[in-house]
């Protein structure tokens, strides 16, 4: 969601650049005048020149204002200012030597670039236009009515006139192209949502896809391997309770509350212990170790991802890794948790394994990755298999019990 | 989006887009304007070759300019900028140099606001600091240029006062710049914060309801067989050879059910409903996606974003021909290719027409867009890292 503004905001940031870019030239060029001005002061100290540089600083007070609140008032107030400061500037500037002064002078054209620049308030070209094509002319007859004051010579001035010039073409080349390009930003923004709401609905199917594998097609699994007669009593009984939260209740909208509240209290209640304990009661010999406290830095989603993670890595290690030993290593820092999943059995190419490849892929990989974590395997045929959770760990850690 | 600089042509595309008729502006503008001054002046011309050679150096930064900021070269690099400020500057010297001790004054000179003016037409295409580094460094080359000259004016001034002159244009014009980036890019950058907060909150809302959705197809994939087979069984019947081969063939079904949705990409969803946007129209031959490796699923969100917005942009215009379109993606060592054909219909140059918005925004994502279009066939190539 970084690709760019929305229609109904851009003119508004647009306009906003264009005033500071014309208040930032404003500035440099009225520095700049003040400084001409002092240096042809020290070249010729027997004129007094000085007075017009202050002429400048009462435009520079209000173009600050202006840069700060770019309302109505203060840019009318600026083009005022401005206009008294370029009267009195040429007044000053050409009153003692009316006879070899003209008023097309750079000392007197960059104040009036400045009013051409005025960046006033509103939005869109035509405004933009407006305010410049008035602060040219109040620039224009302030320097025309001084000018006849002290008798200074009248001309032209082709610098001001070329800036007014280039900055009504800019506005209007911007204002035409801006009406073709922006047809296009509704439907930009539209896909950036759309991708957005996709995205959600794939992690909650690959939600619905890992709970629906671990509890549907472990009972069809179980019952496939079933012996003849009527269905084991303990398989009946998870059996009836997974219905009946798959049909009867959201289990999707978000975890179970009970769980994440237990979660929350200590590693005994937490989903991993539950399904270590679980694999254990399968028959498989688990050994486990590190900071196990370190689960509790995860939030209830994450706790419960990959615990229910966990379990299926040790099933698969049960049903296809031909060992029954398995090491779960459970460490972390302030900003991570990860969880190694470690056995010494046959081992597998993950690519063999392409065509029962919901288990890892779904219930640990896709499960991990809709938290925000990472899922590693390490598995060559024959020397065993190493699978490495890594999730992000919560910004603030509950304060855990010591684990027993 | 990390690699990508604070410029405002990475950051919003279509805003670059709406600034490009400036560079056109200054293409035409800037050496007219240096072309016309130089005339005017002519008499004061000592080495007209200078000149011409200054007025040459001129016209190829316009037209380095005119190329380079072409939505489908996007971006427009530091080296561009090197090159259009740098040959700007070597044809300030020339010009000063043609006019050595004859030139009257130094702001009648076109080569110091030349240079202000490429800075102004840079300002879609580069970061602010860069603009305000290389303005600076300009302006003190401009103001040491003019020191050099001081002499050699036929008017007498104090040599500050053509230093002034000479930096004055540059260092306002290129700070401007600077300032215009900045402003938008933080623009952005806010509009950014505020739009993670709301999608956050979309998250939420919206999240519930497509989870009740999705939990309501999976019930009724579920009611279809799993639950009639489990209750008959919890109600006592008893397990034979029967029941086993059907728990296995139930087990099957809903397997491939599960993977057949889970493992449809967002490429293959969004063509599908492009493609749906032109039922009615004619009878519709489905856009057709090859990506067996999946390949797709490696795209960052906002290339995802460009990619949909022009398969949709693409699907909506009238030019389009529906008669098979398709996009392959192959795997070229760790780079994903994607090649994407189309019909499209029109006389008009898809560079120019409807979809070039869409197209610069793709090549901002993928840099390596290529376009073709050889009437009616539209072929874009483009890559990005598999990660």
């Amino acid at each position: 969601m970084s690709l760019g503004l929305p229609g109904h905001l851009a003119p508004h940031s647009e306009s906003r650049a264009f005033a500071r870019a014309s208040h930032v030239i404003s500035f440099v060029i009225l520095v700049a005048d003040i400084l001409l001005i002092l240096s042809l002061q020290l070249s010729r100290p027997e004129a007094i020149l000085w007075p017009a540089a202050v002429a400048i600083l009462p435009i520079l007070v209000v173009l600050r204002l202006l840069e700060r609140y770019r309302s109505w008032f203060y840019s009318v107030t600026y083009l005022i200012v401005g206009t008294a400061s370029v009267f009195w500037l040429v007044l000053a500037g050409t009153g003692q030597f009316p006879a070899e002064s003209t008023t097309d002078s750079l000392v007197f054209a960059l104040p009036k670039i400045a009013l051409i620049l005025v960046g006033g308030a509103g939005i869109g070209a035509r405004k933009a236009i407006g305010w410049s094509v008035a602060g040219y002319l109040l620039g224009e007859t302030a320097t025309v009515l001084a000018a006849l004051q002290t008798g200074a010579t009248i001309v032209f001035d082709t610098t001001a006139f070329g800036v007014l010039v280039v900055a009504v073409l800019l506005f209007t080349v911007i204002g035409m192209s801006r009406r073709r390009v922006f047809t296009a930003q509704p439907s930009l923004q539209r896909a950036a949502r759309d991708e957005h709401l996709s995205d959600i609905r794939h992690r909650i199917e690959v939600r619905a896809a890992a709970m629906l594998h671990d509890t549907i097609l472990n009972h069809l699994a179980a019952v496939a391997a079933s012996p003849d007669g009527e269905l084991r009593r303990d398989l009946q009984g998870r059996i009836g309770r997974d219905l009946e939260v798959l049909v009867g209740e959201e289990w999707l909208v978000s975890p179970a509350p009970a769980e994440s509240a237990a979660d929350r209290a200590g590693w005994v209640s937490s989903r991993m212990f539950r399904s270590i304990d679980e694999a254990r009661e399968l028959g498989l010999d688990v050994v486990l170790s590190g900071d196990r406290s370190a689960i509790l830095r995860l939030d209830a989603q994450r706790q419960l991802a990959v615990g229910l993670a966990v379990k299926q890595c040790l099933v698969n290690v049960l049903k296809h890794a031909e060992t029954d030993r398995a090491e779960v290593v459970i460490y972390g820092s302030d900003t991570e948790v990860s969880v190694m999943i470690i056995d010494g059995g046959k081992g597998f190419s993950e690519r063999e394994t392409s065509v029962d490849r919901l288990g890892l892929r779904q219930s640990v990989r896709r499960r991990i990755e809709t938290v925000d974590g990472t899922v590693q395997v390490w598995s060559t045929p024959g020397t065993g298999t190493s699978i490495l959770i890594r999730l992000p760990a919560c910004d603030s850690v509950p304060d855990a019990e010591p684990v027993s | 989006m990390s690699g990508m600089e604070r410029a405002v042509q990475q950051r919003d595309p279509l805003a670059a887009l709406i600034g490009r008729p400036t560079s056109y502006l200054a293409a035409v503008v800037v050496p007219v304007y240096a072309a016309g001054s130089t005339w005017l002046g002519r008499d004061s011309i000592e080495t007209p070759a200078l000149a011409i050679l200054a007025l040459a150096l001129i016209a190829l930064a316009s037209v380095t300019l005119v190329v380079q900021s072409s939505p489908l070269r996007a971006p427009l690099g530091a080296r561009t900028h090197a090159v259009i400020i740098g040959s700007a500057l070597v044809a300030l010297v020339l010009s000063a140099l043609s006019m050595w001790n004859t030139d009257a004054y130094l702001r009648d000179d076109w080569g110091v606001p030349v240079v202000g003016l490429y800075f102004v037409a840079l300002a879609p295409y580069r970061p602010a600091r860069e603009l305000v580094a290389s303005g600076v460094i300009s302006a003190v080359f401009a103001g040491l240029v003019a020191v050099l000259q001081a002499d050699a004016f036929v008017t007498a001034a104090p040599v500050s006062a053509f230093v002034i002159v000479a930096a004055t244009p540059i260092l306002a014009m290129s700070l401007a710049a600077a300032a215009f980036v900045d402003v938008l890019v933080r623009g952005l950058d806010r509009w950014r914060a505020r739009a993670d907060r709301a999608f956050t909150a979309m998250t939420g809302e919206r999240g519930e309801s497509i989870a009740r959705s999705v939990q309501q197809d999976s019930v009724t994939v579920l009611n279809q067989e799993v639950v009639p087979f489990f209750t008959a069984l919890l109600d006592g019947a008893v397990v034979d050879e029967a029941t086993r081969q059907r728990a296995r063939q139930i087990s099957a079904d809903v397997r491939a059910t599960m993977i057949a949705d889970v493992d449809r990409s967002w490429l293959e969803s969004v063509v599908e409903q492009a493609g749906r946007r032109l039922d009615g129209r004619s009878e519709a031959v489905s856009t057709v996606v090859r990506d067996k490796h999946r390949l797709a699923e490696h795209m960052t969100t906002d290339e995802r974003t460009a990619v949909r917005a022009f398969i949709v942009a693409l699907h909506d215009d009238p030019s389009f021909i529906d008669d098979g379109a398709e996009i392959v993606i192959s795997r070229d060592g760790k780079r994903c290719e994607v090649l994407l054909r189309a019909t499209v219909d029109s006389e008009l140059n898809v560079l120019k027409g409807a979809l070039a918005p869409f197209l610069a925004v793709v090549r901002v994502m993928f840099g390596d867009l290529q376009v073709e279009h050889e009437q009616p066939n539209l072929t874009l190539r483009f890559s990005y890292e598999q990660r």
